[in-house]
């Protein structure tokens, strides 16, 4: 990784954005202090992480790679043993609470060893959250998730932002996962960032990502980018064109299209953070 | 911390297989020595000329102790191998350093804790030694005076001063298991494997000890730096008068092998990167 200077802000839910080996983990390695740059500095909550390490990570939930247990102990021996290496005491009370949140309480004495990969993600989550720091960090938090733990997670996730204020960074190769959730955004490849921003300020004006199904999706690009039409972002992805814009403005792009003789078979959404992703990356 | 590791060092199948195969073996070595033993220190005795006879009895808990911990020291050291060699390198071939070290304690904090939890099993290691060997031996075969035979010659202890001899002898033997502890901990952070770590610290403490133990002129300058000429040291104990000079200078070696292993391993452990 170089020439990466990235801020996240109090409160901010921050998705990092990459394709494999784009340097997501490394980062986040980085912030956990399980590797060391070579130059640079990392600062969280203020002040350096290296001479601050424990205070800092005794303050950070992390979901760092695969999850990762004492696979021979159960789920409440994990949790309990995870508190210890957090600087907490045994508290009985928040470890239930904590499993009944990732919807796990039910199987609390059972092996981690014999978990579902779904439910070792969760259990990875609940270790993230526990006792509320307010800062978690997840590495592919929703990765092996079925729809509905998917949407339980996310729920949860953003429940805590929103009452808590807790400060969530989550980095994902999918997308997808990320519409409507954060607020900011990081964008990386191959080891470096090459873009970050407030998602409102990226997208307030471009905020609805559609794709136009076209009989000639090239002259359609260039047409478009011609134009005097407010629209962002305009790719040519699988064969279809892709833009961000404001939703009022479809009617326009679609009537344009036409009277320009092309072809327009299908207009239909996608997310605004796709189509800005794919401009850097196509 | 360390009450931590202990728990996570006995939830782990090895540390009750080495309990276990610990027991069975004295069970097998206090039948040979209910049915037989009185025939072979007989024979034993006669090699020391017709002269030699024993007054009292022979057979009693502090000889069957005294030659259980002949027989068992050193398969129970290597056995100790099979616990702590994989105390750090486990930990980092299952992923789970990661996970602990994203937390708040520290590489020579979760380091230290792992080597305090290994010295607790130690301990427990000696005190269960001490239970199945004088313990049982005493309940089973009663007390009296001690015969110790010893490299070709024998010393005739009170059941008091056997006492003692084994109290030290113990005492001495915890910390040649700590010598082990340390180096077998340090191949532990050398190697991502346990089976490497493990087989690596087998095989030099095989390798030396064979050396240490060889009656060839040829490794006498080399004895004196192999920390293997100082396991066996406690059986001095056993013997009068009791070299104290020897025995301070073969403690103070081993110490400084443990001190010098701890830190080696310390300062590799914490320029390693967790990585998966």
């Amino acid at each position: 990784m170089s020439d990466f200077n990235m801020e996240i802000f109090e409160g901010d839910i921050c998705g990092i954005i990459g394709p494999n080996d784009s340097g997501k983990t490394m980062l986040l390695r980085a912030i956990a202090a399980l590797i060391n740059p070579d130059k640079g500095k990392i600062e969280i909550f203020g002040k350096k992480l290296i001479p601050n390490r424990a205070a800092i990570l005794s303050k950070v939930g992390f979901l760092i790679g695969e999850p990762v247990f004492y696979d021979h102990l159960n789920l409440f021996d994990n949790l309990l043993l995870f508190a210890r290496y957090s600087g907490g005491d045994k508290d009985n009370e928040e470890i239930n609470r904590t499993l009944k949140r990732v919807g796990l309480y039910d199987q609390s004495d059972e092996k981690v060893g014999k978990l579902a990969s779904g439910d070792r993600k969760k259990l990875a989550i609940a270790m993230a959250i526990y006792n509320n720091p307010p800062l978690i960090i997840l590495d592919e938090p929703f990765s092996s998730l079925d729809i509905k733990s998917f949407d339980e997670i996310k729920s949860l996730l953003k429940t805590i932002n929103r009452d808590q204020g807790t400060t969530i960074i989550v980095a994902t190769k999918r997308l997808s996962e990320l519409q409507g959730f954060i607020n900011r955004i990081v964008l990386m490849e191959a080891g470096r960032l090459i873009s970050e921003g407030d998602v409102e300020e990226l997208f307030g004006r471009s905020n609805v990502g559609l794709v136009i199904e076209t009989d000639n999706p090239s002259k359609a690009v260039k047409l478009i980018k011609e134009s005097n039409l407010p629209v962002d972002n305009v790719v040519i992805k699988d064969g279809h064109v892709r833009v961000n814009c404001e939703k009022k403005v479809i009617p326009f792009i679609n009537e344009y299209l036409m009277v320009s003789e092309v072809q327009v078979f299908a207009l239909r959404p996608d997310d605004a953070i796709s189509s800005y992703y794919l401009t850097f990356t196509e | 911390m360390i009450l931590q590791e202990t728990y996570k060092i006995f939830t782990r199948p090895y540390a009750k297989i080495v309990l276990l195969v610990m027991a069975v073996l004295m069970l097998i070595f206090s039948a040979a020595f209910a049915f037989e033993g009185q025939e072979y220190y007989d024979s034993l005795l006669n090699t020391f000329g017709k002269g030699v006879s024993f007054e009292g009895k022979l057979l009693n808990g502090n000889l069957f102790a005294f030659q259980l911990f002949h027989a068992l020291w050193l398969l129970v050291a290597l056995m100790v191998v099979f616990v702590t060699g994989g105390m750090i390198s486990e930990e980092k071939s299952a992923g789970t350093l990661r996970m602990v070290l994203s937390r708040k304690i520290s590489k020579t904090g979760f380091f230290t804790a792992r080597f305090a939890a290994a010295k607790v099993f130690a301990f427990i290691v000696v005190v269960f030694m001490a239970a199945i060997s004088l313990g049982f031996g005493l309940a089973v075969f009663g007390s009296g005076e001690l015969l110790a035979f010893d490299n070709g010659k024998f010393t005739v202890l009170t059941a008091n001063q056997a006492l003692l001899s084994f109290a030290l002898a113990y005492v001495f033997y915890f910390l040649m298991l700590l010598t082990v502890i340390s180096i077998s901990m340090f191949f532990s952070v050398l190697f991502n494997s346990s089976i490497k770590a493990i087989l690596v610290t087998v095989s030099v403490i095989v390798v030396f000890y064979f050396i240490s133990t060889l009656e060839l002129p040829l490794f006498d300058g080399v004895k004196p730096f192999l920390f293997t000429s100082y396991f066996s040291s406690w059986a001095q104990f056993f013997t009068t008068p009791v070299n104290w000079m020897k025995l301070t200078f073969d403690a103070i070696v081993l110490l400084v092998h443990i001190l010098v292993f701890y830190t080696a391993s310390v300062m590799i452990f914490g320029k390693q990167e967790v990585l998966d």
